[in-house]
């Protein structure tokens, strides 16, 4: 669960570079691809996150993120709405130190890294769901089925099933990764304690090139169990920054 | 408060034209306890406006003023909520003192510049203060004393002159002073803090004058409660962490006052998150201060601890929290707050729900089980509120 946290919140956790790929590639092939290529050396963004409920209401956040060293640092500062405006996560050392800043009180407050498990702002994402790549890697062992198409584009298909002494919170995964972006298009989650039990989809679309990255700028996370939903747009980003190393301290928590 | 006012509109207008950012809410609660036979209730609306600017470089200028209107029952008698046999003890020449009326107000929460550079800020004004790691209290903090039963609630702004300096990451001090009347009734704090592997360590010594209110005694000058101020020194330390996937904290000072005898406070948290999303919490707090006995609790322990001048009226607490998010946009809780010495305890159940985008709704009740004359018994009466909070 190192990087996970990071990834997500500043590239969708999906950015690929325009490559294009090898038939023959293994499962494990794929998954080193997109585990080198999810991980950019810096990152600035900002990223609309939209919850659907059951009940059709929603609820927006707009958030600013900074990474550097390859999500080794991460930095996200929200925007909107009022409520939250101005809090700021630190995440250090791959999201195992993490800090909260609270604006209105002026506190920094340090958290555990199990505050990962609680829902992102009450979305369908747990900070734990923002990853992939090298977690895809450490955490399951994957086997490549026949190719699909999804959203009209010819995809690897990649099943992931956990390993025994995993704590990775699902038990299976299937992943779709565009064959010639090397882009995964589509993950579907299954249940930690159930592996046929299907409970989350990952849908990724809109894929444009940032500066030499290929980068989805909408994913949809649907909760078939609960019946929620959460989108994820990016607003805007950029790879060929210069971000300086005292931005992802407490005191560039409350610049 | 008509000159306050005036300030804030003209500020606001002011911000109008230019780059600056007008924020904040408005926050209708009702509150009901019964205590007794009797019951009552406090309607209170409060106001806050934030101002904050940026517009020089490596300056923001901020500022909230706040707006408290009451109505319902605004004269609560002090005594209702003390043991009968303590209130009985009170002359009745004495007793009007302790009738005390929930008054508007119009208040500056925070009026302050800070100047900031990649490592070095500098903050001065009435500005937020609050140090340490505990949760449900803060032995470090000389500035607050929190409500047990509303950990989170926002806390006033200090005067001070604040200078923050972060030599290298992860590591940083604080200088503070806060003036006083003369140099010796000044607040002098010195804080450093290191980041040790996924540990934050802080150290911490102070020197501050504190008031305290006899509160069986009247001053005739003032026609309120004598008070007496006496400098204190303290000296604490807090960490946090984590083993395994454990949250860990602890937070203790050590009190020197200049007269009677020298106390400790110390309060120890541990935490966790499971994977279907439920927190769990807990926090031990022992303060010397306060009593063992609960048959030695007297009239000015029980409204010390009411006004905040001590933080707890028994010398050791346990408390725990439950928080689980039902869905989106409603999250519920539950505390449980016990006096260890005298075997009372109080529940706290609340529910939280985003019933609109900017619009929070939060329910909380406290039922306390335990006799009277016991720190968490009958005599604090039950109750609860329910508090909602428009943002803009």
């Amino acid at each position: 669960m190192k990087r996970r946290i990071l990834m997500i919140l500043t590239t969708l956790a999906l950015v690929l570079p325009l490559a294009a790929a090898d038939d023959d590639m293994t499962a494990d092939q794929v998954l080193d691809h997109i585990s080198e290529s999810m991980e950019p050396e810096q990152a600035h963004g900002k990223v609309r996150m939209t919850i659907q409920t059951t009940t059709g209401e929603e609820r927006s956040f707009l958030y600013e993120t900074f990474s550097k060293g390859k999500g080794e640092k991460g930095l996200i500062k929200y925007l909107e709405p009022s409520r939250v405006k101005g809090q700021t996560m630190l995440m250090l050392n791959d999201a195992d130190d993490i800090w909260t800043y609270f604006p209105r009180t002026k506190r920094v407050r340090k958290l555990a890294t199990h505050a990962k498990k609680q829902k992102l702002e009450g979305s369908d994402f747990s900070y734990e769901d923002m990853g992939g790549g090298a977690e895809f890697r450490e955490e399951f062992d994957a086997t490549r089925h026949k190719d699909e198409s999804k959203g009209g584009r010819l995809c690897y298909k990649l099943d992931l099933v956990r390993h025994e002494d995993s704590d990775a919170g699902y038990s299976r995964i299937l992943l779709w990764v565009d064959k010639e972006q090397l882009v995964p298009l589509a993950i579907h989650y299954y249940h930690d304690k159930d592996p046929v039990l299907w409970e989350k989809e990952l849908i990724c679309s809109d894929v444009r090139e940032v500066d030499g990255i290929a980068t989805p700028f909408k994913c949809v996370m649907h909760n078939r169990l609960e019946g929620t939903s959460t989108s994820m747009a990016t607003v805007e980003m950029r790879y060929d920054v210069d971000l300086p190393d005292d931005l992802f301290t407490e005191m560039g928590m409350q610049r | 408060m008509s000159r306050a006012i005036l300030a804030l509109a003209l500020l606001a207008a002011t911000g109008a034209a230019t780059d600056l950012d007008v924020f904040g809410y408005y926050e209708p609660q009702y509150t009901g306890t019964w205590a007794g036979e009797t019951y009552r209730h406090l309607m209170s609306n409060r106001l806050r406006v934030d101002l904050k600017s940026t517009v020089v470089d490596n300056v923001e200028v901020g500022a909230d003023f706040v707006g408290l209107l009451h109505q319902g029952t605004t004269i609560w008698n002090l005594l209702d909520f003390v043991p009968g046999a303590i209130a009985e003890s009170v002359p009745a020449m004495l007793r009007p003192f302790y009738v005390l009326p929930f008054a508007d107000r119009f208040y500056a929460g925070d009026v302050y510049a800070r100047l900031s550079f990649r490592r070095v800020a500098v903050t001065a004004g009435k500005q937020q203060l609050s140090f340490g790691t505990g949760y449900f209290a803060n032995p470090t903090d000389i500035f607050n004393t929190k409500d047990a039963f509303d950990p989170t609630y926002e806390q006033p702004g200090h005067n001070a002159l604040r200078l923050d300096v972060q030599p290298w990451n992860r590591v940083s001090v604080t200088g503070l002073l806060a003036p006083g009347a003369d140099w010796e009734a000044t607040t002098k704090l010195v804080r450093a803090k290191v980041g040790l592997g996924h540990f934050d360590l802080s150290v911490l010594g102070a020197e501050f004058e504190h008031t305290t209110t006899d509160f069986d005694s009247i001053d005739p000058a003032t026609s309120w409660f004598l008070q007496t101020t006496g400098q204190r020194r303290t000296a604490g330390a807090d960490i946090v962490g984590q083993v395994w996937e454990i949250g860990l904290w602890a937070e203790g000072a050590y009190f020197m006052p200049g007269e009677g005898e020298d106390w400790y406070e110390l309060i120890t948290g541990i935490d966790h998150t499971f994977d279907c999303g439920l927190y769990l919490m807990a926090e031990y707090h022992r303060n010397t201060q306060a009593r063992a006995d609960r048959q030695s609790y007297d009239l000015n322990d029980w409204l010390r601890s009411m006004f905040g001048e001590t933080r707890t009226l028994a010398r050791d607490q346990a408390y725990g929290l439950v928080r689980y998010q039902l869905t989106a946009l409603v999250g519920v809780g539950l505390m449980g707050i016990a006096s260890v010495n005298d075997g009372s305890f109080a529940l706290v159940p609340m529910v939280d729900w985003n019933l609109f985008e900017n619009v929070d709704l939060t329910l909380m009740a406290n039922v306390p089980f335990g006799d009277e004359g016991k720190a968490y018994g009958s005599t604090l009466g039950s109750g609860g509120f329910l508090r909602c909070r428009v943002w803009f």
